[in-house]
């Protein structure tokens, strides 16, 4: 019942595309979803002062050579988050809700693949939950 | 004996007068925590090794309706240093996005809260 499971059970479901985590390869296999998750911080405190929820956050990039291929995986990645409740032994969770990041689908000219920039677009999810 | 139809004429001008106000009263509450974030905002990224070039281009911009008091907190693209503002806080295709652009936000919340509920209870008091 540790946060770590929690970041470890919210990442599990992101299945059916390339994954890295915390770290991406030198050589990466396009597209790919690259996920970090933060450790859950405290979201909400009772009367006493004792935690009641706790909010974990990921930010995932999705990554791809064409904005079609980070369109699809974009869609990939948001049929297996968005909503979804993850179980996780010892916490009670709600369900993930991406957060609106108002950021646009851009190149990363600071990489170059057979000649051209890899096109990424980062998405930003939620997960309350509390304790059991 | 009065029938209450006085009472109600001036608890209609009471009303009128605050509403008359609010408007710019609330107007100011937003500036301030506006402020508040830019400040944080600016000072977090003059801590930051690699982007403490953009801090400066950290501004707010005013987006007001009829009915809608709006600050928008954030680097202007059009200022030196703006262009890196989603980089600083959102990432690129292999990581980064080390600045937390939810960190002002969060800061602020309470005292914006607590200020507008000041408001609030000095309305209600000239009630």
């Amino acid at each position: 019942m540790t946060g770590d499971a929690l970041a470890a059970g919210f990442e599990a479901l992101i299945t059916g595309v390339t994954v890295y985590k915390d770290r991406v390869p030198a050589t990466p296999t396009f597209p790919y979803v690259f996920v970090v998750t933060n450790f859950p911080t405290v979201a909400e405190r009772s009367l006493a002062r004792s935690v009641s929820s706790r909010v974990l956050r990921s930010r995932t990039q999705v990554v791809g050579l064409t904005a079609a291929s980070v369109r699809i995986v974009a869609q990939k990645l948001t049929d297996a988050l968005e909503g979804k409740r993850p179980t996780v032994v010892g916490w009670v969770l709600g369900a993930i809700e991406s957060v609106a990041n108002d950021q646009p689908l851009l190149p990363d000219e600071d990489v170059t693949i057979n000649g051209q920039h890899p096109l990424y677009q980062p998405f930003d999810w939620v997960l309350t939950g509390s304790q059991s | 004996m009065s029938d209450g139809t006085a009472e109600l004429r001036q608890f209609a001008i009471s009303v009128g007068r605050i509403v008359d106000g609010a408007y710019d009263e609330v107007e100011g509450v937003v500036n301030k925590g506006a402020l508040n974030m830019k400040s944080e905002m600016i000072a977090d990224a003059l801590g930051s090794t690699h982007f403490k070039g953009m801090a400066r281009s950290i501004t707010y911009d005013s987006e007001n309706s009829r009915d809608v008091i709006r600050r928008v907190v954030g680097p202007d693209k059009s200022r030196r240093g703006g262009a890196l503002g989603n980089i600083y806080y959102f990432g690129t295709s292999r990581g980064g996005g080390t600045g937390d652009i939810d960190k002002p936000l969060s800061s602020e919340e309470p005292r914006a809260l607590s200020a507008m509920q000041a408001l609030v209870d000095r309305w209600a008091g000239q009630l």
